[in-house]
C-alpha cells in the first residue's frame, strides 16, 4: 500500500490540483454572483433612496427612468402612465421624442393591446408582465428600438408601460438584469402608488381648504345677516313702536299737536302778513316814537277853564258816546283825517290841545296827538290818567 | 271707541259745524288783520303791544284748527284748542257784558252787532258742542284711513 502510494504521488498531486483549480473557479462564479447580486441590491437600494423623498409622479417617473437606463447602459426609454380616473396620461421619454397627440383614450387603448399581449394577462394590483409584442408602442408613435418592455398595474386605476432601447454596450440584458428590472419597476410602483395617494390628500387638503374658505365665508356672510336682521328687527321694533304712538296719540289730547298747530299758524301768519296789503305792523308804532309832553289834570282843568285849550277824546265814538269829559270833541283815530277837517281845521296852531284816551290795549291819545304834531299844532299835550283821573277828581263828564 | 251715552254720528255732525264755522270766520280775519286788530283791542283785556300779534296769528289758528277738525285730523287735539278758544272768547265776552262796553262780537267781521247775553249764550253753545265733540267723536276720521292697523305692523 506505501509502496503503491509512493507510486503515485504526483497524480495525487495533480488531482488535487485540479479540484483546487475548480474549486478556486467555482469559487470565482460565486464571487461574481455576489458581487453581481451585491449591485443589484445597490442599485435597489440606491432608486429607493432617489425615490422615497419624492412624491410628485412626474418626478418620480423622471427618476426612475433615469437611474434605470443609467443603471443598464441604455440609450433610449420611455414610461406612460395611465390615471384612469382623472382620464389623464403623463409620458416621460430619454433619448426620444415624446409622441405626439397621445390622449388619455389613446394611451387606454394601447394599454389595452399591451394587456393582451402580455405574459401574465393579469391585472391584478402591484404587478409587473412583460410585452411579448413590443412592436405595438412603435405603431403607437414611440420612435424606439426596443429590448425590453413592460406593463405594471398598481391598481384598476392606475397602470402604465415601461420601455428601454438597446444597451451603448454590445451585450444584451441577462435574465438577471431583466430580475433586477421587475425589481426596480416593482419599487417603483410603490413609490408612484405613495405618490398617488399624496397627490389625492393633497386635493383632498385642497378641497378642504376650499370648503373651510367656503365655510368661512359662508359663516362671515350669516354672521352679516344676522347682524342686517338685528338691524332690521330694531328698526321694525322703532316703526312699531311709532306707529303705536301715532295710534295712541289720535285718541288722545297732545301737546305736541297743540305746539305744532301754534307754530304752523305763527309761521304762516306772519309769512301771509309780510306779503298782504292789509297787512299790520307786529308792534304798535307808538313804541318806538317819542312820547308827547303831558299835563296833569289839574293844569289841564285849569286851561281848559281859562279856555286856552281844546279837548280831544281819542277813543272810538262807541266809547265817547258812552262816557266823556264834558265839551270835549271826538276824534277818534280811525276818523282822523274826516274830523279833523271838520272840527279842528280852522284851530290856531298856537292854540294848547289836550288829549286823552287810551285802555291796555290801544293808546288813542297818543296817536291823536302824534297826528295833530303832525298837522302843526305846537302844544299838544296828553291827560295823565285819562277820563278816569279826570272823573276820580269829580270835574265834570257826560255820559 | 265712543262711550254708549254720546252719539259718534252727532259728535260727526257737531265737529263739521264747528270745523266750518271756525274756517269760515278766520277767513276775513286773514284778509283784514287791521280790523281783527281794532275787534281785539275794543275789548280791552290784551295788553297794547299784543294786539297785532294776536291778531295775526289767531286767524290761522282758527283756520288750521277747523280744518283739522273738518278732515278728523288729531280730532282732540283740535277740539281742545277750539275749545281753549270759545273759552277765552266767551269770557272776555263776558267781563265786556258785565262792563257794558259798547262793542261788537268781531267773531266774523268788525262791522258784526254789538255783543249780548245771546251772544254769550251762542259761544257757550259752541263750547258745548266742541265738548260733544272731543268725548265722543270717532267717525269718518280722515287719519284713520291712512294709520296702518298695528296687526299689520
Amino acid at each position: 500500500m506505501k509502496g503503491n502510494s509512493r507510486d503515485h504521488p504526483h497524480s495525487d498531486l495533480e488531482r488535487n490540483n485540479v479540484e483546487l483549480q475548480h474549486a478556486v473557479e467555482k469559487a470565482k462564479q460565486i464571487q461574481s454572483q455576489l458581487d453581481r447580486q451585491v449591485f443589484y441590491l445597490k442599485t435597489l437600494y440606491d432608486l429607493t433612496s432617489e425615490l422615497s423623498p419624492i412624491v410628485q409622479t412626474e418626478r418620480l417617473l423622471e427618476t426612475f427612468l433615469l437611474m434605470t437606463i443609467g443603471t443598464y447602459g441604455i440609450s433610449q426609454g420611455f414610461v406612460l402612465l395611465l390615471n384612469r380616473e382623472t382620464r389623464s396620461a403623463q409620458v416621460v421619454t430619454r433619448g426620444m421624442e415624446k409622441p405626439k397627440g397621445l390622449s388619455a383614450e389613446a394611451a387606454e387603448s394601447l394599454l389595452y393591446q399591451s394587456f393582451n399581449v402580455s405574459e401574465d394577462k393579469s391585472l391584478a394590483p402591484m404587478t409587473v408582465s412583460r410585452i411579448t409584442a413590443p412592436e405595438l408602442l412603435l405603431e403607437a408613435g414611440f420612435d424606439i428600438k426596443i429590448t425590453c418592455s413592460l406593463m405594471f398595474v398598481i391598481d384598476p386605476s392606475l397602470m402604465g408601460l415601461v420601455a428601454f432601447g438597446t444597451k451603448l454596450s454590445p451585450s444584451p440584458l441577462s435574465s438577471e438584469d431583466e430580475g433586477l428590472l421587475f425589481a426596480l419597476v416593482s419599487n417603483f410602483m410603490v413609490f408612484l402608488k405613495t405618490a398617488r395617494s399624496f397627490e389625492t390628500i393633497q386635493t383632498l387638503n385642497a378641497d378642504l381648504e376650499r370648503r373651510n374658505q367656503e365655510l368661512r365665508q359662508t359663516i362671515a356672510e350669516l354672521t352679516e345677516a344676522r347682524h342686517t336682521i338685528t338691524v332690521l328687527e330694531k328698526a321694525k321694533n322703532h316703526i312699531k313702536s311709532l306707529v303705536q304712538w301715532q295710534t295712541e296719540r289720535i285718541g288722545r289730547l297732545s301737546l305736541l299737536d297743540v305746539i305744532l298747530i301754534l307754530t304752523v299758524s305763527i309761521v304762516v301768519g306772519l309769512l301771509f302778513n309780510i306779503s298782504s296789503p292789509n297787512g299790520v305792523t307786529l308792534l304798535p308804532v307808538s313804541i318806538f316814537r317819542q312820547s308827547p309832553p303831558v299835563v296833569t289834570v289839574l293844569e289841564a282843568k285849569r286851561i281848559l277853564d281859562e279856555d286856552e285849550a281844546v279837548l280831544v277824546d281819542a277813543r272810538p265814538f262807541e266809547f265817547y258816546k258812552e262816557k266823556h269829559i264834558k265839551e270835549a270833541i271826538n276824534v277818534p283815530p280811525s276818523l282822523f283825517d274826516i274830523v279833523y277837517m271838520m272840527k279842528l281845521s280852522n284851530l290856531d296852531p298856537q292854540r294848547a290841545i289836550v288829549v286823552y284816551g287810551r285802555n291796555i290795549s290801544r293808546h288813542y291819545d297818543e296817536e291823536v296827538a302824534h297826528r295833530l304834531m303832525q298837522r302843526d299844532h305846537q302844544d299838544v299835550r296828553v291827560l295823565t290818567g285819562g277820563l278816569s283821573a279826570w272823573a276820580k277828581h269829580g270835574y265834570p263828564v257826560e255820559q | 271707541m265712543a262711550p254708549k251715552i254720546g252719539n259718534r254720528y252727532l259728535a260727526l255732525i257737531f265737529r263739521l259745524y264747528i270745523g266750518g264755522l271756525f274756517i269760515y270766520a278766520s277767513i276775513y280775519k286773514i284778509n283784514y288783520a287791521g280790523e281783527f286788530a281794532e275787534t281785539i283791542a275794543s275789548y280791552q283785556l290784551v295788553p297794547f303791544w299784543a294786539v297785532n300779534v294776536l291778531a295775526l296769528v289767531m286767524p290761522w289758528t282758527e283756520l288750521f284748527c277747523g280744518l283739522l277738525l273738518v278732515a278728523g285730523i288729531r280730532t282732540r287735539s283740535v277740539a281742545t284748542m277750539i275749545a281753549a278758544m270759545l273759552g277765552l272768547f266767551t269770557l272776555a265776552l263776558a267781563i265786556n257784558l258785565l262792563r257794558g262796553a259798547p262793542i261788537v262780537c268781531g267773531c266774523f267781521r268788525a262791522t258784526d252787532d254789538p255783543i249780548g247775553w245771546t251772544t254769550l249764550v251762542r259761544d257757550l253753545a259752541w263750547l258745548a258742542m266742541t265738548v260733544y265733540v272731543y268725548f265722543f267723536d270717532s267717525a269718518w276720521q280722515l287719519e284713520k284711513l291712512f294709520l296702518i292697523p298695528l296687526e299689520e305692523v
